[in-house]
């Protein structure tokens, strides 16, 4: 009998490798590595109509939990469909934004599973997991994400901007908190300030606008141990704390005014008041989705409303752009 | 939870496979046999404090160079490895040593997994008392090194150290049954833990 040839599988290695991204021209969509680090790379779509020289404001867009880069837009679209143009992506390109969709840290094994280390871990809950539990330098990986970004593409230092849905929205708390001089305005959803409200420093005066709903399952409005993701029986911090403390940070008082919204869609179960707080330097604004889940405004139901509660088309990514345009840094 | 239990069943991507499902006795010269596995278990990463259960589907094959030596291939669930084994001392215990090499490619990134490629290299020592033509008794001890290629970017590392025992039963003249509990612990890197793997498995085995 013969020997036989013993040949290992790792065959048909045609990975779609991400690059170092340089100099990237208009209408790009490029996955970008992060020298340094492993597996933390990001996408970038720049403007079709780019002149291909003018600096170009940015929106950095943090996945949720256990998402990634892959998932981020489809969560802000309609139905989760990403060729419709409601998305967040396709919203902000056409409004002349490069936009950022970076990866969390992985789970082990299961590395597409990811989170940010967005605060926690001390009395509070520490979300969503794996990234905080580590204790991953994220600010450090934020860092250097706007450094990366730079080299790809002129950046607009006066307009770079933070979203993202919950341990991603906390994450644009946290980067509000620790890179005041270089993120313009945050408008998070469906996360809230862990990062400053389990005792962590944020002494920064940043605008916001939050978007969070008052049935969300996974995010309690009032905080609280409820989770979707993890549980390590801690609570997360509610969603009116956080706001007492951008209230004062942002030189508010600590009083505000709701307006409701006229209702555009009277069949999705949820109406919206905005809470505006007074007297700020810097606005503070609160999307109340009275009936709304852990979802994007006008976006995806990714899983059911049973499990993450209801879409609202209350607001949309109109409504995060519109406030975007209004706050470049001063 | 519901990821969690989600998993079940796609656990092990970017995972080599930590399994033996062999005794200390290579199956003779010129003589091939077939194998299909099935393992559950648990991934605990002490560092990111997550519990991951896994399911692991195994097939594979084995032909006897000589009587000492057999070399057997096998496929897992995302990937394969090729191994030898090659008996040392034959008596009351039997004691072989194995190495092994494998890996998978994944090379569309799915909601667990990022496109990657990881690499494994394993190797160890098994001792089998044989207690009768039926019945066998195995323990065993691997160190097993991986690597691990996002398309994302960078690479990572990991080595544990594991030890398994079990049992084989020849239950019909060509079939054996071959369970194994096996605990691994990364002493060095993350991949495809920073902590420990325990699996619970076992195998059909058919002489042909």
């Amino acid at each position: 009998m013969r020997w036989i040839l013993l040949v290992v599988a790792v065959a048909g290695c045609h990975l779609d490798y991400a690059a170092e991204c340089v100099n990237l021209p208009a209408g790009s969509h490029a996955a970008c590595t992060m020298p340094g680090w492993v597996d933390r790379a990001f996408e970038l779509d720049v403007p079709p109509q780019w002149d291909g020289r003018s600096p170009l404001p940015v929106i950095l867009v943090f996945h949720g939990g256990g998402g990634n880069r892959d998932g981020t837009n489809r969560t802000t679209c309609a139905n989760g469909d990403v060729g419709d143009p409601s998305c967040l992506v396709a919203q902000a390109l056409a409004r002349g934004y490069a936009v950022v969709a970076p990866d969390g840290t992985g789970s082990r094994p299961l590395r597409n599973i990811r989170t940010w280390n967005a605060g926690g871990g001390h009395q509070l809950q520490c979300v969503s997991g794996g990234g905080c539990k580590s204790h991953v330098d994220d600010l450090r990986y934020a860092t250097e994400l706007l450094d990366r970004i730079g080299a790809a593409i002129p950046v607009d230092a006066r307009r770079v901007f933070a979203t993202g849905i919950s341990n991603g929205g906390a994450m644009s708390h946290r980067l509000a908190c620790q890179l005041p001089d270089r993120i313009a305005a945050i408008a998070p959803v469906s996360g809230a300030n862990e990062w400053a409200d389990d005792g962590d420093a944020c002494d920064a005066r940043v605008p916001i606008r939050q978007f969070h709903g008052t049935e969300d399952p996974c995010w309690p409005f009032d905080g609280g141990a409820a989770a979707c993701l993890q549980d390590d029986g801690k609570a997360k911090t509610s969603v009116m704390a956080t706001f007492a403390g951008w209230a004062t940070r942002n030189g508010c008082s600590q009083t505000f005014a709701d307006t409701p919204r006229a209702e555009r869609d009277l069949a999705d179960g949820t109406t919206l008041a905005i809470r505006a707080w007074q007297g700020c330097a810097a606005t503070t604004e609160l999307f109340v989705i009275t009936g709304g889940g852990h979802t994007w405004p006008g976006g995806w139901q990714y899983f059911s409303d049973d499990t993450v509660g209801r879409v609202s088309h209350e607001a949309d990514n109109a409504d995060i752009l519109d406030f975007f345009d209004a706050h470049p840094h001063p | 939870m519901r990821i969690l239990i989600l998993n079940l069943g796609l656990g092990l991507v970017a995972c080599g496979s930590v399994t033996q499902y062999q005794t200390a006795e290579p199956i003779g010269a010129g003589r091939w046999q077939g194998m299909a596995a099935l393992g559950l278990g648990a991934f605990h990463d002490t560092d990111q404090d997550t519990k991951t259960p896994t399911a692991n589907l195994e097939l594979g094959a084995r032909y006897g160079i000589t009587d000492d030596v057999d070399v057997g291939v096998k496929l897992y669930t995302l990937g394969s490895e090729a191994s030898v084994r090659v008996r040392v001392l034959e008596g009351t215990w039997s004691i072989a040593v194995l190495a092994a090499i494998g890996g998978g490619n994944n090379d569309k990134s799915s909601a667990l997994a990022p496109a990657s490629i990881f690499a494994q290299l394993r190797a160890g020592a098994m001792a089998t008392r044989r207690t009768s033509p039926r019945w066998a008794w195995n323990l065993g001890l691997a160190s097993t090194g991986s690597l691990f290629v996002p398309a994302g970017g960078g690479h990572a590392t990991g080595v544990l150290l594991g030890v398994y025992g079990g049992f084989a039963w020849r239950f019909a003249r060509k079939w054996q049954l071959v369970p194994e509990l096996s605990l691994h612990q990364s002493i060095a890197g993350d991949v495809p833990v920073h902590g420990s793997i325990v699996e619970l498995g076992a195998a059909f085995t058919r002489d042909f």
